[in-house]
């Protein structure tokens, strides 16, 4: 039994000993990230500082051209939306650039997925946070997802999990830019083929309370920024109930909600869709102009 | 409490180290610690759920206790079986049955016009009842059938019912394996026992982790919306599901196993890498073992086995797989793919294709028929509703519909390929070179020592820790 638990112990060391080398090396790769997500990670999180910040999921990232924005309104902007992720990844992000600037206005492009309904495991939305854990208020974001987070976060190998190839690629060989102002246009249309012939079945919509939370502390934390809900084209359209909550929080806090998701323009458009869930280039910046339109039509927001 | 929790990971070791601060000569104390451990973890998912633990517990216990002493009276040995079994079975009925049963009645009487309708039961499935509810009748069983003595202390066999390393996902241990173990007095501590347990633990974390977790980001985008995907694309994600639930079950197994050595105990084999099988019988002599094992001793040979007409032998087959998909859960899909092996098997005893005695080229060509044979399946046992898995499986077979093979991000891929590729050497070396590739077992202490740590490495940089729950836990 001694032998075994000095074996133990020496292997814990070891383990150790790399964990602590990992903690000295990863951290520095992503600084020196050369571009990818890394990049653009970082500088969302240290240096956005443009007049409008985009956030959402990869439908704000495919969505929003930035320059048509800033030729639009005579601002400077920046996308942020990120793959996959939601309200819970981009109110940590919210946050740690409210440290350094606070924008004029943020537009939240919503995908109840991500943002509204549970089902989803909440852990993946705290990927791209780890790198930044030891920054004021990330951690309370860890803990509200897992309280047994902070263990977890004294890893550097767990804090790096699942993203020490991309960080290595970022440094020495990005394997895509980091867009333009954040953007990342999708060129090519819609495939007719994998279209579904077939219509989901409705299933009962119950909402995250967590991540209703996160949508309460965005609000109340938005200062004098100017917050604007979108809902962006999708080709087979939303269902109205899925962002109930969310809309009625709007109204009672004096916030546009703009809904483009029912559109007739786009809906089942193949031209302007390069998959069921994401615009094209092409309508990606039809989009966008259609919404600089909006917002000036309904004098939410006025060239500068 | 599952073993790829943070939660496991912590209490574990407390476990471990308080097992072993009681002497080994108070064996009775170190069941009792035991017994307690076990129903506070099992506890843990939901602590009423112990109440129906220790329910088929007493039924079993008192039963084959009654059946013992009534040796010379058959009848009557019988009757206390019969209502044994029926009892132990009640609350898997229940929970599990009653509303894939009332469901289908209604249906079915609805087609004929009749209308009559009993309430749902919004139950949770208690965690692990199939397996504990099969390890239990097995005991009872072999007392009936005079394979081994009933077992008069009930702490003992209480244990052994609810031995925490396999309580959730099995193995389905035998008690003539398991029972000897525990009245025994253990060694203090058996060193290279507890090492093999550390590296079943590990292998099967990575297994888990690594493999299975990582590949079901995939299988999870693309089968629940099958229809927007190409048909390649939908048979990528039924091989990887192969992989998936392979990779998750036999990982929980060998973790299982790993905990039971840990604490001084052997449990039973479950997996001998079944996707090298060469039919749909060889598979399941390497698939859930112990399971099959089960099936084999309580269902086929009592109705009969081989030892009878060619045609009842294979209504023995079709029966014994239709149970075993019935086991699995209260879904046509299960029956279904309890029938497809059955059915197949069939097939392979007629045209006598269930041993191998082809060269490599014809050994390899079965192997990879049978893998298919068995992945398609598996898309039945994944798919929720049977128009679904024939939807998965028209797509695939749809030549128009197939296009591009969808990739999820290129971090993401290269998880997949490495975790699969990893899991395909170790798989092939153990079983064609069992002494070439031994890198947890080298002699050299450096190799042994870089291979722990490297794998532990690897399933902290690359593992998914989510919450992901194991799949057989459903069961």
């Amino acid at each position: 039994m001694r032998k075994f638990l000095i074996r133990i112990f020496v292997f814990a060391c070891l383990l150790f000993a790399v964990d602590a080398l990992a903690g000295l090396v990863f951290p520095k790769l992503v600084a020196d990230a050369k571009g990818g997500d890394n990049r653009r990670n970082n500088y969302i999180c240290e240096k956005a500082d443009e007049d409008i910040l985009v956030y959402g999921s990869s439908r704000a990232i495919h969505h929003y051209n930035p320059l048509i924005i800033e030729d639009s309104l005579g601002m400077t902007c920046y996308n942020c939306g990120q793959d996959g992720n939601g309200i819970i990844l981009n109110y940590g992000r919210f946050e740690m650039i409210s440290r350094h600037h606070e924008p004029k206005v943020v537009i939240y492009d919503v995908l109840p997925g991500f943002d509204l309904t549970a089902g989803d495991d909440n852990h993946k939305y705290l990927g791209w946070l780890k790198a930044y854990y030891d920054r004021d208020s990330i951690p309370q974001i860890f803990a509200s997802v897992d309280r047994t987070e902070k263990y977890k976060m004294m890893s550097n190998l767990y804090r790096y999990n699942s993203r020490f190839v991309q960080i290595v690629s970022d440094c020495v060989r990005p394997l895509q830019s980091s867009g333009i102002n954040g953007y990342r246009p999708l060129e090519g249309e819609m495939d007719r083929m994998k279209i579904s012939k077939k219509k989901a079945a409705e299933q009962e919509v119950r909402f995250d309370s967590l991540k209703l939370y996160y949508w309460r502390k965005l609000i109340s934390h938005r200062g004098n920024c100017r917050l604007i809900i979108v809902i962006s084209p999708t080709w087979d359209g939303m269902r109205q109930d899925e962002y109930l909550p969310l809309k009625k929080m709007c109204e009672e806090n004096g916030i546009p909600f703009i809904n483009f998701s029912n559109n007739p323009k786009y809906l089942r458009n193949y031209a302007y869709f390069k998959d069921g869930a994401h615009l094209n280039s092409r309508g990606a910046d039809e989009f966008t102009r259609d919404l600089m339109h909006e917002l000036k039509k309904n004098k939410i927001l006025q060239a500068e | 409490m599952i073993f790829n929790s943070f939660n496991f990971l912590v209490v574990f070791p407390l476990l471990f180290l308080l097992y072993y601060a009681i002497p080994a000569k108070r064996q009775a104390w170190r069941n009792v610690y035991l017994l307690v451990v076990s129903y506070l973890l099992y506890m843990n998912f939901r602590p009423s759920y112990a109440v129906i633990l220790l329910g088929v517990t007493m039924i079993t216990y008192t039963a084959a206790r009654i059946v013992e002493r009534r040796e010379n009276l058959a009848g009557v040995r019988k009757n206390i079986l019969i209502v044994g079994v029926l009892l132990t079975l009640l609350p898997l009925l229940v929970f599990k049955y009653y509303n894939f049963i009332n469901t289908s009645c209604m249906s079915l009487l609805s087609e004929v016009g009749m209308r009559f309708e009993l309430p749902g039961l919004n139950w949770a499935v208690p965690v692990g009842i199939s397996f504990f509810t099969f390890q239990a009748l097995s005991y009872l069983w072999d007392v009936y059938y005079g394979k081994m003595k009933a077992e008069r202390n009930f702490l003992h066999y209480a244990l052994y019912v609810s031995f925490f390393p396999s309580i959730v996902s099995g193995p389905i241990n035998k008690a003539s394996l398991i029972l000897p173990q525990i009245k025994a007095l253990r060694p203090y501590f058996d060193y290279s026992k507890a090492v093999a347990g550390l590296k079943c633990m590990l292998w099967g974390m990575f297994m888990k982790v690594v493999v299975a977790d990582r590949v079901a980001l995939y299988v999870d985008t693309v089968l629940p919306r099958y229809e927007n995907y190409s048909g390649l694309s939908c048979f990528a994600a039924s091989l990887l599901y192969s992989v998936q639930i392979y990779a998750d079950f036999a990982g929980y197994s060998l973790m299982a196993i790993g905990v039971g050595k840990l604490l001084g105990f052997e449990l039973t084999e479950n997996f001998r890498r079944p996707y090298l099988s060469y039919s749909v019988t060889d598979f399941w002599r390497r698939w859930h073992i112990s399971l099959s094992t089960w099936l084999k001793d309580y269902v086929y040979i009592p109705l009969g086995g081989s030892r009878c007409s060619r045609l009842r032998n294979y209504w023995n087959i079709i029966v014994t797989f239709l149970v075993s998909g019935i086991w699995h859960g209260a879904n046509w899909t299960f029956i279904v793919w309890g029938l497809w092996h059955g059915v197949f098997q069939v097939v392979e005893k007629a045209l006598n294709q269930q041993k191998c005695r082809y060269g490599t080229f014809g050994k390899t060509l079965k192997i990879v028929i049978t893998f298919l044979l068995v992945n398609f399946a598996w898309i039945f046992f994944r798919m929720p509703t049977l128009g679904d898995a024939c939807g998965v499986i028209g797509r695939i077979f749809d030549i128009s519909a197939w296009g591009g093979l969808y990739l999820p991000e290129k971090t993401n891929t290269l998880f997949i390929v490495m975790g699969v590729v990893m899991l395909a050497v170790k798989d092939l070396a153990d079983e064609y070179r069992p002494g070439g590739l031994r890198l947890m077992d080298s002699r050299h202490l450096g190799v042994r020592w870089a291979a722990y740590l490297f794998l532990t490495v690897l399933i902290l940089l690359t593992g998914v820790f989510d919450a992901g729950q194991f799949i057989y836990a459903n069961f």
